[in-house]
């Protein structure tokens, strides 16, 4: 019978990012509680953490989350909390694209280079599912390569707005999700495996040391196989569309891609 | 057509181009700088934004045509009164009209209630507007609706608004710059405060987890009260690792098996647990205030070090240089305020002709005072304006970024607009005075009836309390961070 990991060589730190207000300590509650964030919180300053009971082959671990407040004026104190890290977790919002589009400023921050570039980056190789195509690699400032997610919150508000320039259309590797829909991140949902999958290989590189999964060509093939038959969307919403249609935005070209042949 | 028509359009087209370029330069600048961190989903409010500042724009540039004399002279007047007459409707009725439609909108009221609270609202507003300027001695004799009534109020609150900010202002400025109020940061401080923001963060997850294994002890024991059940598979499992591992001494009670649960996490939920879990919550939340705090020191200390290190250039050298200048003018100002008030004196010469008779009389030279007067004027009026104009956008960006959230950007935006309006057209009844008289001409026509030494006395009348105050403020926040170092 093993024991719950709990010395300090056995942590496993997760950190959520992301610019200020898409959502990000209500995600970390309903990860963290199953249960949604009832009232609005106060923009996080400095960091909140919160404990999470996660089972990897019948053996449980916890998982520190760690929400970093995303408040531009606090940018250069934030990397104190960039150490000692094994997976992270950007958010965007829906609604807002600019939100999606500061995600390169982030990935920089955390690569520790003003100019991101994505060759470091390699897509994991599709799953039966297409659960695994929004969790990638990252290379971080202390030259770890870290599982990474994205993930796109306010769902609810993207289908009420009429206005917003993004559709369904878009080709973006996000996960969907709506962090005050709590039956969205019960079992068998699109949301709950790919999260699932992500803290599986959190676990899998900290503990087992796996080699990084980097497949950059395989990866920016094109937005074609990316995007495959796989249904995006919190499953269970109403929203959720049947099987994408390929677009001409793509995920790399939003974030100025190189397509490598390594 | 008759040469004078001719030459009127051409001059307005020369004005249209113009500002054709000032209105591509605020939109541009809406998007790149202010809503940087926002999609623009209202283009309205970014062309309001885009047009007041056009609006403004243009008021300077005639100031400055006025000064060298480009463009014939009733072209200039009519502009000046078409601009004036659009800026006083944007300020008043357009843009509050807007923000109530806005905020109402938001509320989710069919579109006629929407109509209709906004404009209720908007007469309030405008009514609320009109009393302001019964309040203040400005001219009220010609008939109410003209443009005197409108600009003499919006420059009431903008002087008030422009005597707040450069009070602040006047004193800030050499505060910043000066390196004589700049601490040395300790660096074992620093490196101090960092470990121990690390080590609150480790205790916060350690309380943490304790309080997921007695959230945990507390569901089995519920189950097992009621009986046993099924579908505790991996909560038992669970459990039974929990408890083994942190309570290693305690009886091993043999626990009721179940098929393992599909989900993969177990959900613990953030209230119940008993006693204990009450009292490790407090604990927690206490450690979390404490986080925060060592969060928002750490970051002043590191912005401190970094004032320091820019303190040691070249360039922060001769910042500290300004620092004295700007210090000493600060203190000039203040007290030609005061003696404006106290002696009740009316400023007639500006400051420009001034200068020039002094200098005439000093070096003792004969100079075409005319001549120069139009340069200096230009140069110095247009310094003082471009200084303005890219100050106050400065203070926009930073008051937007500070207070702006995803749902107040837009409201927040056209209320900047309407301030930046009202503050540029304030500037301009004061900027008059610095104006040699034959240039304060298209103004004074325009604006025949307000009396702008009323301006000059209540700017004064606002300025000295506005940099005491913040002198005030500024000498106890040293004094406590002071205490504070010394601990």
């Amino acid at each position: 019978m093993t024991s719950i990991p709990s010395a300090a060589s056995d942590k496993v730190r997760i950190l959520i990012v992301g610019d200020s207000e898409v959502g990000k300590t209500c995600l970390l509650h309903v990860l963290s509680f199953d249960k949604a964030l009832t009232s609005t919180p106060r923009s996080t300053l400095g960091c909140v953490v919160e404990v999470k009971l996660f089972e990897y082959n019948h053996k449980p671990y916890f998982l520190e989350l760690l929400e970093v407040g995303g408040r531009t004026k606090y940018e250069s104190s934030r990397s104190v909390f960039y150490n000692q890290i094994n997976g992270v977790i950007l958010v965007h919002d829906l609604t807002n694209k600019q939100s999606y589009v500061h995600l390169k400023k982030w990935l920089g921050e955390l690569a520790g280079r003003k100019n991101f570039k994505w060759k470091n980056i390699g897509v994991a190789p599709s799953s039966p599912n297409g659960a695994s195509r929004q969790t990638f690699e990252l290379k971080l400032a202390s030259g770890e390569v870290v599982p990474a997610l994205i993930v796109g919150t306010k769902q609810d508000l993207l289908a009420k707005e009429v206005r917003s320039s993004r559709s369904e259309e878009d080709g973006d590797p996000s996960l969907w999700v709506n962090t005050l829909d709590e039956a969205s991140f019960r079992a068998k949902t699109m949301a709950h495996e790919a999260l699932t999958l992500f803290f599986s290989r959190v676990i899998q590189r900290r503990f087992f040391h796996e080699k990084p999964v980097a497949h950059p060509a395989e990866s920016l093939r094109s937005p074609m196989d990316m995007y495959g038959a796989g249904v995006l969307g919190a499953g269970g919403s109403p929203f959720a569309s049947p099987a994408r249609k390929p677009s001409r935005f793509s995920f790399t070209d939003s974030f100025g891609v190189e397509a490598k042949n390594d | 057509m008759s040469a004078a028509t001719f030459t009127f359009l051409r001059d307005e087209i020369i004005i249209l181009i113009t500002q054709a370029s000032f209105f591509a330069f605020g939109f541009l600048f809406f998007k790149a700088k202010l809503f940087r961190d926002y999609e623009v989903k209202q283009t309205l409010v970014q062309l309001t934004f885009a047009g007041i500042f056009t609006l403004s724009c243009t008021m300077f540039e005639l100031i400055i045509f006025e000064i060298m004399d480009v463009l014939d002279r009733n072209s200039r007047w009519f502009n000046w009164k078409v601009d004036l007459w659009l800026m006083s409707i944007g300020v008043i009725v357009v843009i509050p009209f807007y923000q109530f439609y806005l905020f109402f909108s938001t509320c989710g009221l069919s579109r006629r209630l929407t109509w209709l609270a906004s404009l209720t609202l908007l007469a309030g507003f405008v009514y609320g507007f009109w009393r302001i300027g019964d309040a203040f001695p400005i001219r009220a004799t010609t008939s109410w609706l003209s443009i005197e009534m409108f600009i003499s109020r919006i420059g009431v609150v903008g002087v008030t608004m422009m005597a707040v900010l450069s009070g602040f202002g006047a004193v800030n400025c050499p505060y910043t710059y000066l390196s004589y109020f700049l601490r040395p940061v300790n660096d074992h401080h620093l490196v101090q405060l960092d470990k121990h923001l690390h080590q609150t963060v480790e205790k916060i997850v350690h309380k943490k987890k304790r309080l997921v294994e007695l959230q945990l002890e507390a569901s089995r024991k519920a189950q097992q009260a009621e009986g046993a059940g099924g579908g505790g598979g991996l909560i038992n499992r669970l459990m039974t690792q929990v408890v083994r591992s942190v309570v290693p001494g305690k009886d091993r009670e043999p626990l009721l098996g179940g098929e393992g649960s599909e989900s993969a996490s177990a959900g613990v939920q953030p209230v119940g647990g008993g006693a204990a879990a009450a009292a490790v919550r407090s604990e927690v939340a206490g450690l979390e205030d404490l986080s925060r705090l060592l969060f928002a020191e750490l970051h002043e200390l590191r912005l401190e070090k970094q004032r320091a290190e820019f303190a040691r250039t070249w360039l922060g050298r001769f910042y500290n240089v300004l620092g004295y200048f700007f210090s000493a003018y600060c203190v000039y100002k203040l007290l030609i305020a005061s003696a404006n008030i106290v002696f009740d004196r009316k400023q007639m010469v500006d400051p420009v002709s001034r200068t020039l008779e002094i200098a005439c009389r000093l070096l003792g030279v004969e100079i075409d005072i005319y001549f120069w007067t139009q340069y200096v004027s230009f140069v110095l009026v247009g310094v003082m304006i471009a200084a303005s104009v890219r100050g106050f956008l400065n203070y926009l960006i930073k008051f937007f970024y500070e207070y702006s959230n995803a749902l107040t950007s837009n409201n927040l935006i056209l209320l900047l607009a309407q301030v930046m309006g009202t503050y540029f057209v304030s500037y301009v009844l004061l900027l008059r005075m610095s104006l040699p008289d034959k240039y304060r001409q298209p103004i004074s026509d325009v604006l025949g009836d307000v009396s702008f030494s009323f301006y000059h006395r209540w700017f004064d009348f606002v300025f000295i309390p506005s940099a005491l105050l913040t002198t005030a403020v500024f000498v106890l926040i040293n004094k406590s961070s002071a205490k504070e170092r010394s601990i």
